[in-house]
Protein backbone atom coordinates (compact mmCIF):
# COMPACT_ATOMS: atom_id res chain seq x y z
CA UNK A 1 0.00 0.00 0.00
CA UNK A 2 1.13 3.17 -1.61
CA UNK A 3 1.47 5.89 1.72
CA UNK A 4 -1.18 8.54 2.23
CA UNK A 5 0.73 11.52 -0.03
CA UNK A 6 -0.27 15.10 0.72
CA UNK A 7 -1.54 15.38 -2.58
CA UNK A 8 -4.44 12.83 -1.71
CA UNK A 9 -5.30 14.11 0.91
CA UNK A 10 -6.06 17.14 0.53
CA UNK A 11 -8.14 15.57 -2.49
CA UNK A 12 -10.06 13.61 -0.10
CA UNK A 13 -10.33 16.74 2.62
CA UNK A 14 -11.80 19.26 -0.77
CA UNK A 15 -14.35 16.17 -1.63
CA UNK A 16 -15.57 15.82 1.96
CA UNK A 17 -16.33 19.99 2.01
CA UNK A 18 -17.79 19.83 -1.24
CA UNK A 19 -19.92 17.29 -0.85
CA UNK A 20 -21.22 18.92 2.90
CA UNK A 21 -21.56 22.26 1.26
CA UNK A 22 -23.85 20.31 -1.55
CA UNK A 23 -25.94 18.66 1.22
CA UNK A 24 -26.19 22.13 3.24
CA UNK A 25 -27.01 24.12 -0.32
CA UNK A 26 -30.23 21.57 -0.48
CA UNK A 27 -30.93 21.94 2.88
CA UNK A 28 -34.04 24.20 2.16
CA UNK A 29 -35.09 21.98 -0.93
CA UNK A 30 -35.95 19.74 1.55
CA UNK A 31 -37.62 21.72 4.30
CA UNK A 32 -40.12 22.95 1.15
CA UNK A 33 -40.91 19.61 0.27
CA UNK A 34 -41.88 18.64 3.72
CA UNK A 35 -45.82 18.16 3.82
CA UNK A 36 -45.78 18.40 -0.07
CA UNK A 37 -46.77 14.82 -1.49
CA UNK A 38 -45.89 13.62 -5.07
CA UNK A 39 -49.13 13.99 -6.16
CA UNK A 40 -49.02 17.83 -5.10
CA UNK A 41 -45.99 18.48 -7.04
CA UNK A 42 -46.96 16.63 -9.87
CA UNK A 43 -49.93 18.36 -10.58
CA UNK A 44 -51.01 19.90 -13.25
CA UNK A 45 -52.21 23.54 -14.18
CA UNK A 46 -56.40 23.49 -13.44
CA UNK A 47 -57.44 24.32 -17.05
CA UNK A 48 -55.10 21.03 -18.21
CA UNK A 49 -56.46 18.49 -15.29
CA UNK A 50 -59.26 16.10 -17.26
CA UNK A 51 -62.25 15.52 -15.26
CA UNK A 52 -61.15 12.77 -13.35
CA UNK A 53 -57.66 14.23 -12.39
CA UNK A 54 -59.44 17.13 -10.76
CA UNK A 55 -62.22 14.79 -8.98
CA UNK A 56 -58.60 13.30 -7.62
CA UNK A 57 -57.52 16.62 -6.77
CA UNK A 58 -60.42 18.17 -4.83
CA UNK A 59 -60.58 15.10 -2.58
CA UNK A 60 -56.98 14.94 -1.69
CA UNK A 61 -57.42 18.83 -0.33
CA UNK A 62 -60.26 18.04 1.47
CA UNK A 63 -57.84 15.35 3.00
CA UNK A 64 -55.27 17.72 3.27
CA UNK A 65 -57.67 20.03 5.66
CA UNK A 66 -58.87 17.54 7.64
CA UNK A 67 -55.52 16.56 8.63
CA UNK A 68 -54.22 19.79 8.76
CA UNK A 69 -56.89 21.33 10.41
CA UNK A 70 -59.50 18.52 11.93
CA UNK A 71 -62.38 20.45 9.79
CA UNK A 72 -64.53 18.09 7.37
CA UNK A 73 -64.87 20.43 4.22
CA UNK A 74 -66.18 20.45 0.69
CA UNK A 75 -64.45 21.63 -2.10
CA UNK A 76 -66.07 22.20 -5.46
CA UNK A 77 -64.83 23.24 -8.78
CA UNK A 78 -67.83 25.55 -10.17
CA UNK A 79 -67.41 26.74 -13.99
CA UNK A 80 -68.88 30.21 -15.15
CA UNK A 81 -72.57 30.17 -15.18
CA UNK A 82 -73.86 30.69 -19.57
CA UNK A 83 -74.59 34.01 -20.18
CA UNK A 84 -73.73 35.67 -17.12
CA UNK A 85 -71.10 38.51 -16.52
CA UNK A 86 -70.62 39.49 -13.15
CA UNK A 87 -70.42 43.13 -12.06
CA UNK A 88 -70.18 44.86 -8.63
CA UNK A 89 -71.38 48.70 -7.58
CA UNK A 90 -71.10 50.28 -4.04
CA UNK A 91 -72.86 53.70 -3.46
CA UNK A 92 -70.57 55.58 -1.55
CA UNK A 93 -73.10 58.17 -0.41
CA UNK A 94 -74.32 55.16 2.03
CA UNK A 95 -71.30 53.66 3.25
CA UNK A 96 -70.25 54.00 6.91
CA UNK A 97 -66.94 52.77 6.86
CA UNK A 98 -68.41 49.86 9.84
CA UNK A 99 -65.97 47.79 8.02
CA UNK A 100 -68.87 44.50 8.33
CA UNK A 101 -67.74 43.66 4.52
CA UNK A 102 -64.57 42.97 5.60
CA UNK A 103 -65.46 41.53 8.68
CA UNK A 104 -67.37 39.14 6.41
CA UNK A 105 -64.70 38.26 3.80
CA UNK A 106 -62.31 37.32 6.66
CA UNK A 107 -64.79 34.05 8.14
CA UNK A 108 -65.90 33.22 4.62
CA UNK A 109 -62.71 33.00 2.45
CA UNK A 110 -61.16 31.25 5.44
CA UNK A 111 -58.66 34.19 5.71
CA UNK A 112 -55.45 33.66 8.64
CA UNK A 113 -57.30 34.82 12.15
CA UNK A 114 -53.35 36.06 13.00
CA UNK A 115 -52.87 38.72 10.34
CA UNK A 116 -56.54 39.41 10.28
CA UNK A 117 -56.36 38.93 6.06
CA UNK A 118 -59.35 39.82 4.12
CA UNK A 119 -59.74 41.13 0.65
CA UNK A 120 -61.21 44.29 1.16
CA UNK A 121 -60.02 47.40 2.17
CA UNK A 122 -61.26 50.39 3.62
CA UNK A 123 -60.34 53.71 2.84
CA UNK A 124 -61.40 56.80 4.63
CA UNK A 125 -61.34 59.44 2.58
CA UNK A 126 -61.40 63.32 2.85
CA UNK A 127 -64.88 64.52 1.44
CA UNK A 128 -63.77 66.18 -1.82
CA UNK A 129 -61.38 64.03 -3.06
CA UNK A 130 -61.44 60.91 -5.12
CA UNK A 131 -57.79 60.00 -5.05
CA UNK A 132 -57.76 56.47 -3.59
CA UNK A 133 -54.00 56.79 -2.75
CA UNK A 134 -54.75 59.29 -0.06
CA UNK A 135 -57.31 57.36 1.90
CA UNK A 136 -56.23 55.45 5.17
CA UNK A 137 -57.31 51.85 5.52
CA UNK A 138 -56.04 51.65 9.30
CA UNK A 139 -58.70 54.70 11.05
CA UNK A 140 -59.86 53.21 14.20
CA UNK A 141 -62.89 55.83 15.59
CA UNK A 142 -66.63 56.13 15.56
CA UNK A 143 -67.60 55.93 12.11
CA UNK A 144 -68.78 58.00 9.88
CA UNK A 145 -66.69 60.75 10.82
CA UNK A 146 -67.21 64.49 10.21
CA UNK A 147 -65.88 65.39 7.03
CA UNK A 148 -65.11 61.85 5.58
CA UNK A 149 -66.35 59.41 3.38
CA UNK A 150 -65.39 55.32 2.89
CA UNK A 151 -64.84 53.68 -0.06
CA UNK A 152 -64.09 50.05 0.43
CA UNK A 153 -61.61 48.31 -2.17
CA UNK A 154 -61.45 45.56 -3.40
CA UNK A 155 -60.59 43.31 -6.43
CA UNK A 156 -62.07 45.18 -9.28
CA UNK A 157 -62.15 42.59 -11.64
CA UNK A 158 -60.50 44.23 -14.31
CA UNK A 159 -61.29 43.62 -18.26
CA UNK A 160 -57.49 44.55 -18.82
CA UNK A 161 -56.48 43.01 -15.83
CA UNK A 162 -52.42 44.06 -15.20
CA UNK A 163 -52.09 41.18 -13.01
CA UNK A 164 -52.84 38.72 -15.44
CA UNK A 165 -50.42 39.93 -17.61
CA UNK A 166 -47.38 40.27 -15.81
CA UNK A 167 -47.67 36.67 -14.67
CA UNK A 168 -44.83 34.76 -15.41
CA UNK A 169 -46.39 30.92 -15.24
CA UNK A 170 -49.86 31.93 -15.92
CA UNK A 171 -51.39 31.14 -12.76
CA UNK A 172 -53.90 33.61 -13.06
CA UNK A 173 -56.25 34.20 -15.34
CA UNK A 174 -59.88 35.78 -16.56
CA UNK A 175 -63.01 33.59 -16.63
CA UNK A 176 -65.90 33.89 -18.83
CA UNK A 177 -68.25 35.27 -16.01
CA UNK A 178 -64.99 37.97 -15.51
CA UNK A 179 -63.97 36.87 -12.60
CA UNK A 180 -60.54 36.81 -12.29
CA UNK A 181 -59.06 33.60 -10.22
CA UNK A 182 -55.57 31.66 -9.56
CA UNK A 183 -54.70 28.40 -9.00
CA UNK A 184 -52.91 28.37 -5.91
CA UNK A 185 -51.19 25.14 -6.41
CA UNK A 186 -49.88 26.83 -9.78
CA UNK A 187 -48.90 30.19 -8.45
CA UNK A 188 -44.90 30.33 -7.80
CA UNK A 189 -45.53 33.29 -4.98
CA UNK A 190 -43.00 36.23 -6.78
CA UNK A 191 -45.95 38.68 -6.24
CA UNK A 192 -45.48 40.40 -9.63
CA UNK A 193 -49.04 41.01 -9.55
CA UNK A 194 -49.23 42.32 -6.56
CA UNK A 195 -46.92 44.71 -8.13
CA UNK A 196 -48.98 45.07 -11.32
CA UNK A 197 -52.62 45.63 -9.65
CA UNK A 198 -53.29 49.29 -8.52
CA UNK A 199 -55.88 48.52 -6.87
CA UNK A 200 -53.84 47.00 -3.90
CA UNK A 201 -56.32 44.05 -4.39
CA UNK A 202 -53.99 41.27 -4.27
CA UNK A 203 -52.37 39.46 -0.65
CA UNK A 204 -49.72 37.62 -0.03
CA UNK A 205 -49.93 34.64 2.35
CA UNK A 206 -46.90 34.72 4.46
CA UNK A 207 -47.69 32.04 6.56
CA UNK A 208 -50.17 28.81 6.85
CA UNK A 209 -53.01 30.23 7.73
CA UNK A 210 -54.14 29.38 11.28
CA UNK A 211 -58.16 29.31 11.80
CA UNK A 212 -59.96 26.98 14.52
CA UNK A 213 -61.27 24.21 13.13
CA UNK A 214 -64.58 25.16 14.11
CA UNK A 215 -64.28 28.53 12.46
CA UNK A 216 -63.47 26.92 8.91
CA UNK A 217 -66.08 27.86 6.48
CA UNK A 218 -66.79 24.36 4.55
CA UNK A 219 -68.77 25.71 1.55
CA UNK A 220 -65.37 26.00 -0.48
CA UNK A 221 -64.42 26.18 -4.51
CA UNK A 222 -61.05 24.60 -6.14
CA UNK A 223 -60.59 28.82 -7.30
CA UNK A 224 -62.14 30.40 -4.29
CA UNK A 225 -62.08 30.70 -0.60
CA UNK A 226 -60.29 26.95 0.40
CA UNK A 227 -57.66 27.21 2.82
CA UNK A 228 -54.44 28.73 0.81
CA UNK A 229 -51.07 27.51 1.32
CA UNK A 230 -48.13 29.44 2.45
CA UNK A 231 -46.22 31.20 -0.10
CA UNK A 232 -49.09 31.95 -2.75
CA UNK A 233 -51.45 34.92 -3.86
CA UNK A 234 -54.75 35.03 -3.05
CA UNK A 235 -57.59 37.80 -4.53
CA UNK A 236 -61.47 38.35 -3.96
CA UNK A 237 -63.29 35.98 -6.43
CA UNK A 238 -66.48 38.29 -5.85
CA UNK A 239 -67.33 34.66 -3.24
CA UNK A 240 -67.07 33.01 -6.65
CA UNK A 241 -68.15 29.68 -4.35
CA UNK A 242 -71.51 31.78 -3.62
CA UNK A 243 -72.27 33.59 -7.08
CA UNK A 244 -71.63 30.87 -9.14
CA UNK A 245 -74.37 28.84 -7.36
CA UNK A 246 -76.90 32.03 -7.10
CA UNK A 247 -75.51 33.76 -4.04
CA UNK A 248 -75.24 36.98 -2.75
CA UNK A 249 -71.25 37.45 -1.97
CA UNK A 250 -70.77 38.11 1.47
CA UNK A 251 -69.61 41.37 1.45
CA UNK A 252 -73.09 42.35 0.08
CA UNK A 253 -74.89 39.86 3.04
CA UNK A 254 -73.12 41.71 5.64
CA UNK A 255 -73.68 45.34 4.47
CA UNK A 256 -75.68 47.17 7.03
CA UNK A 257 -76.55 49.67 4.63
CA UNK A 258 -77.13 48.49 1.37
CA UNK A 259 -74.24 50.36 0.22
CA UNK A 260 -73.21 47.41 -2.46
CA UNK A 261 -75.34 46.13 -5.46
CA UNK A 262 -74.19 42.88 -7.62
CA UNK A 263 -75.89 40.96 -10.34
CA UNK A 264 -75.39 39.85 -13.88
CA UNK A 265 -74.54 42.67 -16.31
CA UNK A 266 -76.04 40.81 -19.14
CA UNK A 267 -79.63 40.51 -17.76
CA UNK A 268 -81.29 44.10 -18.66
CA UNK A 269 -83.46 43.48 -15.80
CA UNK A 270 -81.24 43.10 -13.15
CA UNK A 271 -80.40 45.63 -9.85
CA UNK A 272 -76.79 45.99 -11.35
CA UNK A 273 -78.00 47.31 -14.66
CA UNK A 274 -80.46 49.82 -13.44
CA UNK A 275 -77.83 50.90 -11.39
CA UNK A 276 -75.46 51.38 -14.45
CA UNK A 277 -77.74 52.72 -16.57
CA UNK A 278 -79.55 55.48 -13.65
CA UNK A 279 -76.49 56.37 -11.79
CA UNK A 280 -73.16 58.18 -12.11
CA UNK A 281 -71.08 55.52 -11.92
CA UNK A 282 -67.20 55.85 -12.01
CA UNK A 283 -64.68 53.55 -12.10
CA UNK A 284 -61.44 53.40 -9.75
CA UNK A 285 -58.36 54.99 -12.27
CA UNK A 286 -60.41 54.73 -15.49
CA UNK A 287 -56.66 56.12 -16.74
CA UNK A 288 -55.15 53.33 -16.93
CA UNK A 289 -57.42 51.67 -18.87
CA UNK A 290 -57.82 48.19 -16.70
CA UNK A 291 -61.76 48.43 -17.45
CA UNK A 292 -62.76 47.58 -13.79
CA UNK A 293 -66.14 45.50 -13.55
CA UNK A 294 -66.50 47.42 -9.99
CA UNK A 295 -68.14 50.47 -10.03
CA UNK A 296 -68.69 53.82 -8.08
CA UNK A 297 -71.84 55.76 -7.47
CA UNK A 298 -72.99 58.52 -5.11
CA UNK A 299 -76.66 59.53 -5.01
CA UNK A 300 -77.33 62.58 -6.22
CA UNK B 1 -49.43 22.56 -50.53
CA UNK B 2 -51.96 25.00 -50.99
CA UNK B 3 -55.16 23.09 -50.54
CA UNK B 4 -53.05 22.27 -46.81
CA UNK B 5 -52.82 25.87 -46.19
CA UNK B 6 -56.54 26.88 -47.29
CA UNK B 7 -57.84 23.80 -44.81
CA UNK B 8 -55.28 25.30 -42.02
CA UNK B 9 -56.99 28.91 -43.03
CA UNK B 10 -60.43 27.24 -42.94
CA UNK B 11 -60.31 25.36 -39.55
CA UNK B 12 -58.59 28.40 -37.94
CA UNK B 13 -61.42 30.62 -38.85
CA UNK B 14 -64.16 28.10 -37.94
CA UNK B 15 -62.25 27.86 -34.22
CA UNK B 16 -62.25 31.45 -33.78
CA UNK B 17 -66.20 31.54 -34.93
CA UNK B 18 -67.05 28.94 -32.15
CA UNK B 19 -65.01 30.84 -29.53
CA UNK B 20 -66.96 33.69 -30.44
CA UNK B 21 -69.73 32.22 -30.17
CA UNK B 22 -69.33 30.64 -26.48
CA UNK B 23 -68.88 34.65 -25.38
CA UNK B 24 -71.48 35.83 -27.04
CA UNK B 25 -73.91 33.11 -25.62
CA UNK B 26 -77.59 34.28 -24.55
CA UNK B 27 -78.49 34.32 -20.84
CA UNK B 28 -79.78 31.06 -19.89
CA UNK B 29 -83.79 31.50 -19.95
CA UNK B 30 -84.87 32.60 -16.64
CA UNK B 31 -86.95 30.36 -13.77
CA UNK B 32 -90.50 31.04 -14.99
CA UNK B 33 -91.45 32.20 -11.69
CA UNK B 34 -88.94 34.50 -9.49
CA UNK B 35 -88.61 33.32 -6.49
CA UNK B 36 -90.57 34.87 -3.58
CA UNK B 37 -89.18 38.19 -2.24
CA UNK B 38 -89.58 38.46 2.16
CA UNK B 39 -89.19 42.04 3.83
CA UNK B 40 -87.82 41.31 7.08
CA UNK B 41 -89.40 44.01 10.00
CA UNK B 42 -87.98 44.59 13.18
CA UNK B 43 -88.84 42.00 16.24
CA UNK B 44 -91.70 43.92 17.75
CA UNK B 45 -92.62 45.67 15.06
CA UNK B 46 -95.66 48.00 15.10
CA UNK B 47 -96.54 46.30 18.94
CA UNK B 48 -95.06 47.77 22.16
CA UNK B 49 -92.80 45.80 24.92
CA UNK B 50 -94.15 45.48 28.44
CA UNK B 51 -91.91 46.46 31.36
CA UNK B 52 -93.90 44.42 33.51
CA UNK B 53 -95.11 41.46 32.71
CA UNK B 54 -93.46 38.52 30.70
CA UNK B 55 -94.95 35.78 28.67
CA UNK B 56 -94.72 31.88 28.60
CA UNK B 57 -91.18 31.99 27.08
CA UNK B 58 -89.83 34.66 29.49
CA UNK B 59 -89.23 37.22 27.45
CA UNK B 60 -91.00 40.55 27.96
CA UNK B 61 -94.89 40.44 26.76
CA UNK B 62 -95.71 42.19 23.64
CA UNK B 63 -98.57 43.82 23.41
CA UNK B 64 -101.00 45.68 20.47
CA UNK B 65 -101.14 49.18 20.66
CA UNK B 66 -105.00 48.55 20.15
CA UNK B 67 -104.58 46.93 23.91
CA UNK B 68 -104.70 50.17 25.70
CA UNK B 69 -105.58 52.70 22.82
CA UNK B 70 -108.95 50.87 21.93
CA UNK B 71 -112.26 53.10 20.73
CA UNK B 72 -113.67 53.28 24.45
CA UNK B 73 -110.90 53.68 26.82
CA UNK B 74 -108.62 55.21 23.98
CA UNK B 75 -106.00 57.96 25.27
CA UNK B 76 -106.72 60.59 22.59
CA UNK B 77 -103.09 60.99 20.31
CA UNK B 78 -101.07 63.80 20.77
CA UNK B 79 -99.78 66.27 19.17
CA UNK B 80 -96.22 66.02 20.10
CA UNK B 81 -94.38 63.44 21.67
CA UNK B 82 -93.02 66.30 24.62
CA UNK B 83 -96.99 65.92 25.64
CA UNK B 84 -96.85 62.38 26.58
CA UNK B 85 -96.16 61.62 30.26
CA UNK B 86 -97.10 58.23 30.86
CA UNK B 87 -96.37 54.82 28.89
CA UNK B 88 -94.12 56.66 26.24
CA UNK B 89 -92.66 59.18 28.17
CA UNK B 90 -89.28 60.06 26.65
CA UNK B 91 -89.56 58.47 23.08
CA UNK B 92 -86.73 60.47 21.10
CA UNK B 93 -88.85 62.05 18.07
CA UNK B 94 -86.41 63.61 15.47
CA UNK B 95 -87.87 63.05 12.40
CA UNK B 96 -88.82 66.49 10.93
CA UNK B 97 -91.41 68.23 12.39
CA UNK B 98 -94.03 65.34 11.83
CA UNK B 99 -96.47 65.32 14.21
CA UNK B 100 -97.82 61.41 15.56
CA UNK B 101 -100.29 61.38 13.31
CA UNK B 102 -98.24 61.96 10.31
CA UNK B 103 -97.58 58.14 10.20
CA UNK B 104 -99.99 56.46 12.54
CA UNK B 105 -103.45 56.14 12.39
CA UNK B 106 -105.67 58.19 15.01
CA UNK B 107 -108.55 55.75 15.39
CA UNK B 108 -107.02 52.48 14.39
CA UNK B 109 -103.42 52.09 16.18
CA UNK B 110 -102.69 48.74 15.17
CA UNK B 111 -101.92 50.62 11.69
CA UNK B 112 -100.52 53.61 9.74
CA UNK B 113 -102.04 56.09 8.25
CA UNK B 114 -100.64 57.16 4.49
CA UNK B 115 -100.95 61.29 3.55
CA UNK B 116 -104.52 60.35 1.57
CA UNK B 117 -105.84 58.60 4.76
CA UNK B 118 -105.90 55.51 3.60
CA UNK B 119 -105.05 53.11 6.36
CA UNK B 120 -101.74 50.66 5.63
CA UNK B 121 -100.66 47.60 7.83
CA UNK B 122 -97.21 47.97 9.88
CA UNK B 123 -95.73 45.45 7.61
CA UNK B 124 -95.94 47.81 4.75
CA UNK B 125 -94.51 50.48 6.37
CA UNK B 126 -91.72 50.93 3.12
CA UNK B 127 -94.64 52.83 1.23
CA UNK B 128 -95.16 54.88 4.57
CA UNK B 129 -91.53 56.13 4.45
CA UNK B 130 -91.75 56.14 0.55
CA UNK B 131 -94.39 59.18 0.12
CA UNK B 132 -91.66 61.25 1.55
CA UNK B 133 -88.16 59.87 0.37
CA UNK B 134 -89.22 58.84 -3.19
CA UNK B 135 -85.40 58.53 -4.41
CA UNK B 136 -84.70 56.26 -1.38
CA UNK B 137 -87.73 53.98 -2.12
CA UNK B 138 -87.29 53.92 -6.22
CA UNK B 139 -83.68 52.80 -5.44
CA UNK B 140 -84.54 50.59 -3.05
CA UNK B 141 -86.99 49.40 -5.78
CA UNK B 142 -84.35 48.09 -7.72
CA UNK B 143 -82.32 46.48 -4.91
CA UNK B 144 -79.94 49.74 -5.01
CA UNK B 145 -80.82 50.63 -1.12
CA UNK B 146 -81.12 48.35 1.76
CA UNK B 147 -79.21 45.58 2.83
CA UNK B 148 -80.26 42.01 1.17
CA UNK B 149 -79.90 38.38 1.76
CA UNK B 150 -80.00 35.82 -0.68
CA UNK B 151 -79.64 34.86 -4.69
CA UNK B 152 -78.68 37.42 -6.76
CA UNK B 153 -81.07 37.14 -9.27
CA UNK B 154 -84.73 35.87 -8.24
CA UNK B 155 -85.29 33.47 -10.91
CA UNK B 156 -82.15 31.82 -9.20
CA UNK B 157 -83.52 31.49 -5.40
CA UNK B 158 -85.73 33.60 -2.82
CA UNK B 159 -84.45 36.83 -1.06
CA UNK B 160 -84.78 38.41 2.14
CA UNK B 161 -84.68 42.54 1.97
CA UNK B 162 -84.65 44.81 5.08
CA UNK B 163 -87.45 46.87 5.73
CA UNK B 164 -86.79 50.79 6.05
CA UNK B 165 -87.26 50.54 9.80
CA UNK B 166 -84.93 47.66 10.38
CA UNK B 167 -81.91 50.01 9.97
CA UNK B 168 -83.88 53.37 10.19
CA UNK B 169 -85.63 54.02 13.41
CA UNK B 170 -89.08 55.48 12.44
CA UNK B 171 -88.34 58.05 15.10
CA UNK B 172 -84.97 58.91 14.48
CA UNK B 173 -83.96 57.81 11.27
CA UNK B 174 -80.52 59.34 10.51
CA UNK B 175 -77.73 56.63 10.85
CA UNK B 176 -76.14 56.94 14.45
CA UNK B 177 -72.36 56.40 14.40
CA UNK B 178 -70.94 53.08 15.28
CA UNK B 179 -67.23 51.76 16.50
CA UNK B 180 -65.93 49.81 12.64
CA UNK B 181 -64.71 46.50 12.88
CA UNK B 182 -60.95 45.91 13.62
CA UNK B 183 -58.82 47.76 10.98
CA UNK B 184 -56.21 45.33 9.05
CA UNK B 185 -53.18 44.03 10.39
CA UNK B 186 -51.70 42.78 6.27
CA UNK B 187 -48.22 41.81 7.15
CA UNK B 188 -46.93 40.34 10.34
CA UNK B 189 -45.00 42.89 12.11
CA UNK B 190 -41.25 42.39 10.66
CA UNK B 191 -38.37 40.68 12.40
CA UNK B 192 -40.69 39.14 14.85
CA UNK B 193 -39.92 35.71 13.76
CA UNK B 194 -43.24 34.94 12.13
CA UNK B 195 -41.52 36.17 8.87
CA UNK B 196 -40.66 33.37 7.03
Amino acid sequence: MTPLTRRDALKGLGALLGAAAFGRALAPLQAWTEGLSVDAFLQRHYRELTPEALRDVLRRLEDETLQDYGAEVHIEDLRPLPGVKFAYALNLSVCIGCRKCVEACHHENNHDRDTQQSYIRVLEMEQGSLDMERGTADYDHPVPAQGKYYMPVQCQQCDNPPCVKVCPVEATWKERDGLVVIDYNWCIGCRYCEAACPYHARRFNWKKPSIPADEINPVQAYLSNRIRPAGVMEKCTFCLHRTRSGRLPACLEACPTGARVFGNVLDPDSDIRWVLENKRVFVLKEELGTKPSFFYFFDV
Amino acid sequence: MRHLLTTALLLTALACTQDRALETAEPTPPHPTPQPEHILLPEGFGRLESHTHLDTHGRPLQVRCSTCHDAERGQPMKGSPHLIQTVHAGLNLQHGHLPCAACHHPDDRDRLRLADGSTLPFEEVNSLCGQCHGTQHRDYKHGAHGGMRGAWDRTRGPRTRNACVVCHDPHAPAITQVMPAAPPRDLPTPHDGAHP
